[in-house]
């Protein structure tokens, strides 16, 4: 059964299967709005995985560019091979969903895409900026939609990464995302001071092995 | 495509893209397309009884009081709500200083308890809160104080809990009772919060025309009057600050908290490099930061490592920055993630290749070709001068302009 022409599996891809057309990596989707860090959660994320023994798949550049590949416009891929386990993954940035419908039609194309991706993801990390709301913002309503579409349709494959969690205000917007959108999963993050990348780490590898 | 039409879900991220309908509301209309089967969902792991997945689907935003269905699997335990001060909280989030983390914890239990005694009717015990601070340049005295300053104020300690960071030309003064003077205003900016005497030891060196031993005189003076509104740290190299104690008799009793800084080490400097580049949206690439690191451990490094510790860090990567910029406006570049991330091309560029230079200082073109002296004092001198109307020697023991030029100019 499909969707989109997209494999839909209640697992995430195995590594090494041989009929996937990713090679055999599941594909993690790090989604969320405009603005809230998912580059440089990304990219210190994959560095933190490399440090610790991991791969990461060079641009052929001498690994300058550290695994960027190149991407639909507004959307990001890097290869990771997860340390420990060594099970492939690609981890892909989408591009922001905004809160309402953008006027320009670049955006909506990409919120579209991020869309599509997420129908396809093995797994889902979304990332909301918890100091913004610990600074008084509200729940958005893409948000709000993103974690009722994971609870019922990603069970033990989504997280709810409470980004910017070094803020003053982290942890108090942190709590107010666990009530509101009640995850299955909360992990405190900051692409800063690397705060809850050892869990990102740990949920990923369980959602690989 | 199924049955030779779009599928629903296909059909509902044309309308995202075509503005009739906004990402959210394709994501509630996902989930009731596939909860009604119509996208033909594949089958789940089965979930405790409640609802169903349409049901939860309809609701966009449920509220917590009338929300209902299977129930959630308990979350790891949040640690408790706050009785940890934001200010305990970001020293913790500070790169290593493991002992004074400890130290200061400790404190603020201390002050803690001794508050819930006071509540409780009990006697509570006094506790100086004076402090001697000892350590290289830039291992984090400075940040460390200005936490501590906010940390009283939440405990209750101090009312304003603000930091005054002097040294000794703002204590110092040139004629007899010019000294009390100047100690008296720094005292009164700093009441209700933390005074910051940055090299105290400087104060005792000054020979018998010197007017230093009156400001330490009138330091002890003002902690005493206002022991109850003011802490006073003095802070300064390790050995030299334990001279200062000796030359000193009553100045032990009178800072029982001494606190030693160690220099970081070569990780926690990694880190700290990453951190910094963070804070400005950039990241180092693995082979950058193994070029810092490779700076790190050579002779000249070491020094500029003991003489800057994170200062050190923070003068490289606002160095290699700046390189990256010509770099990329050399190529042209234009990804996000270009404009992020910083190369070991970036940072050896802003090593120096004279040891004689401070770090940061171009000794080379971005060619590679050796740069024009007259660009090198001109960049040396504009790190410099910041410093100098600081009264600080950017990190270099005793320097002062004049001792650099003497220096670098060939």
């Amino acid at each position: 059964m499909t969707i989109l022409g997209s494999r839909w599996s209640s697992r995430p891809a195995r590594a090494g299967a041989g009929t996937d057309p990713r090679g055999g990596a599941a594909r993690c989707l790090l989604i969320g709005q405009p603005g809230v860090g998912r580059t440089l959660f990304a990219l210190r994320f994959a560095a933190y995985l490399q440090e610790r023994g991991g791969g990461l798949n060079a641009d052929g550049d001498g690994g300058q560019h550290a695994a960027m590949a190149p991407s639909p416009p507004a959307q990001q891929r890097v290869r990771v091979t997860l340390p420990g386990s060594g099970a492939a993954l690609d981890l892909v940035d989408a591009g922001g969903l905004p809160a309402g419908i953008h006027p320009e039609a670049a955006v909506r194309a990409a919120a579209a895409r991020s869309l599509r991706a997420l129908l396809a993801a093995d797994l889902c990390l979304h990332l909301a900026d918890a100091a913004a709301v610990g600074g008084g913002a509200p729940v958005s309503a893409v948000d709000r939609a993103l974690a009722a579409y994971a609870r019922e349709f990603l069970p033990g494959r989504y997280a709810l990464l409470a980004g910017k969690a070094d803020h003053p205000l982290g942890r108090a917007g942190r709590l107010k995302l666990e009530r509101e959108l009640v995850p299955e999963k909360v992990i405190p993050v900051s692409a800063v001071t690397g705060t809850g990348f050892r869990e990102v780490y740990a949920f990923l590898a369980a959602g690989t092995s | 495509m199924a049955n030779g039409r779009l599928a629903p879900a296909e059909h509902l991220l044309a309308r995202v893209e075509r503005g009739e309908i906004s990402p959210a509301e394709a994501l509630v209309a996902l989930s009731t397309a596939q909860g009604q089967g119509v996208a033909q969902a594949p089958a789940r792991p089965a979930t405790p009884a409640g609802p169903s997945p349409r049901a939860a689907a309809q609701k966009t935003t449920p509220p917590a009081s009338t929300r209902t269905g299977p129930p959630r699997p308990p979350s790891p335990p949040s640690p408790p709500l706050s009785t940890e001060p934001a200010a305990l909280h970001e020293l913790r989030s500070l790169t290593g200083l493991g002992e004074v983390k400890d130290l200061i914890g400790e404190l603020h239990a201390f002050l803690e308890v001794q508050r819930r005694r006071r509540s409780a009717g009990l006697k509570s015990e006094p506790q100086s809160l004076h402090m001697v601070f000892r350590g290289n340049p830039g291992t984090g005295k400075t940040t460390v104080a200005r936490i501590l300053g906010r940390l009283f104020k939440e405990a209750g300690v101090l009312e304003k809990g603000h930091m005054v960071e002097v040294e000794r030309a703002d204590l110092v003064g040139e004629y007899i009772g010019h000294t009390a003077q100047k100690v008296r205003e720094q005292v009164k900016k700093a009441m209700g919060g933390v005074l910051f005497v940055d090299e105290a030891y400087s104060l005792a060196r000054g020979g018998e025309k010197d007017f230093g031993k009156e400001a330490i005189d009138a330091l002890v003076k003002a902690m005493e009057d206002h022991r109850h509104n003011l802490v006073l740290i003095l802070a300064g190299y390790r050995d030299e600050m334990d001279w200062f104690v000796r030359q000193n008799p009553g100045l032990r009793s009178r800072f029982p908290i001494h606190i030693d800084f160690p220099d970081y080490t070569a990780d926690e400097l990694l880190r700290i490099a990453g951190r910094m580049a963070a804070e400005r949206d950039y990241v180092l690439t693995e082979e950058a930061r193994r070029r810092l690191l490779a700076y790190l451990e050579t002779p000249a490094g070491r020094r500029e490592w003991e003489n800057g510790n994170a200062r050190l860090i923070r003068n490289l990567l606002e160095r290699a920055i700046r390189r990256q910029a010509v770099r990329l406006v050399r190529e042209g570049a234009r990804r996000r993630e270009d404009l992020m991330l910083l190369t070991a091309t970036d940072v050896a560029g802003a090593i120096p290749a004279n040891p004689a230079l401070p770090a940061g200082t171009a000794a080379t073109t971005p060619g590679g070709q050796p740069a024009d002296p007259v660009l090198v004092l001109r960049d040396l001198i504009a790190q410099i001068t910041p410093a100098r109307q600081n009264g600080r020697a950017g990190g270099m023991r005793g320097g002062g302009i004049g001792d650099h030029i003497g220096e670098q100019v060939v």
